[in-house]
């Protein structure tokens, strides 16, 4: 579901949906766990979610689930790799490197920022990364959700990657 | 490149909720939380990186409390205003101060203290007549 085909009403930037989704299911100051979270219930968001897995892993966590616009807009499929082992011109490796930042301060931060893909075109991104806890205070996974732009000379204007 | 924090006032004290690189997209979500009633109060906190001393400044950008609370949420040092009740002696005594104000003020503007304002010029004009008058005389 592109932001176009959003119903009225609904809060178009996808980092604040994500961020709405994660407080609705988020109990008291416990961060909510992995198995907490309902495809179903962010259908429009979840194609765009990445799970990243950070217990045993913190230097470099491993990507747990790959949502299927995250997995187009990297060329393949990167469930099972690392930060590190992803490609490096792609959206996961540039557009979730804040998780060390969300880890120190505990706290859900959505940022964006651009890079330079591995075609030379410059990508426009907003991201937001979210604690996710089994036992509601330690972090073990990140829930991400990252979308793009792409600053093509050529594109139309709003043309969402 | 600033960042901004967005904190809710919990148990008397500020709390990061998120972080955020967008002031009005800190700001919605601030707005957002003090919707949820899981908070009384909620501020945006600027971090400006200043590059000539290595530090971050930070600044309160936005702060908003439920209507409920005082229109500072109590929270610009952290603490929370409590209203104090007064002492019953006091508040006695405050009653009575002012309902003698209030009944002083009524007495000046009635009927009666005129007539009795009117009374007292008029005893002092013919008083000072008559004195006029013997002074007079005497010359």
């Amino acid at each position: 579901m592109s932001e176009d085909d959003l119903p009225p009403g609904m809060e178009r930037r996808l980092s604040l949906r994500i961020l709405n989704y994660w407080r609705s299911i988020r109990q008291d100051d416990a961060f909510p766990a992995k198995g907490d979270l309902d495809p179903a219930a962010m259908s429009d968001i979840w194609g765009y979610c990445v799970i990243l897995k950070i217990e045993g892993n913190e230097a470099d966590p491993l990507v747990d689930f790959c949502g299927d616009e995250i997995k187009k807009l990297c060329g393949e499929d990167v469930t099972g790799k690392t930060i590190s082992t992803a490609p490096p011109k792609c959206l996961i490796t540039n557009g979730l490197n804040l998780y060390t930042r969300a880890l120190a301060k505990r706290v859900p931060i959505t940022y964006g920022d651009e890079f330079e893909n591995d075609k030379g075109v410059k990508v426009l991104f907003r991201s937001a990364i979210l604690p996710l806890s089994e036992d509601g205070t330690t972090i073990d996974h990140f829930l991400c959700a990252t979308n793009c732009r792409l600053d093509e000379p050529d594109t139309i204007d709003g043309d969402e990657a | 490149m600033s960042n901004y924090e967005v904190q809710s006032h919990k148990n008397g004290q500020w709390v990061i909720a998120s972080v955020q690189d967008d002031q009005d997209e800190a700001i919605y979500e601030a707005q957002r939380l003090l919707q949820g009633k899981r908070t009384t109060s909620v501020r945006v906190v600027q971090e400006i990186y200043d590059a000539n001393s290595d530090t971050y400044r930070m600044k309160v950008i936005f702060r908003r409390a439920r209507a409920s609370e005082t229109s500072d949420g109590g929270a610009g040092d952290g603490t929370k205003k409590k209203k104090v009740a007064r002492p019953k002696e006091l508040s006695t005594f405050g009653k009575f101060s002012r309902d003698t104000k209030i009944s002083f003020r009524a007495f000046i503007g009635s009927v009666p203290f005129l007539i009795i304002k009117f009374a007292v010029i008029i005893g002092l004009g013919i008083w000072l007549l008559v004195s006029l008058q013997e002074v007079a005389e005497k010359l």
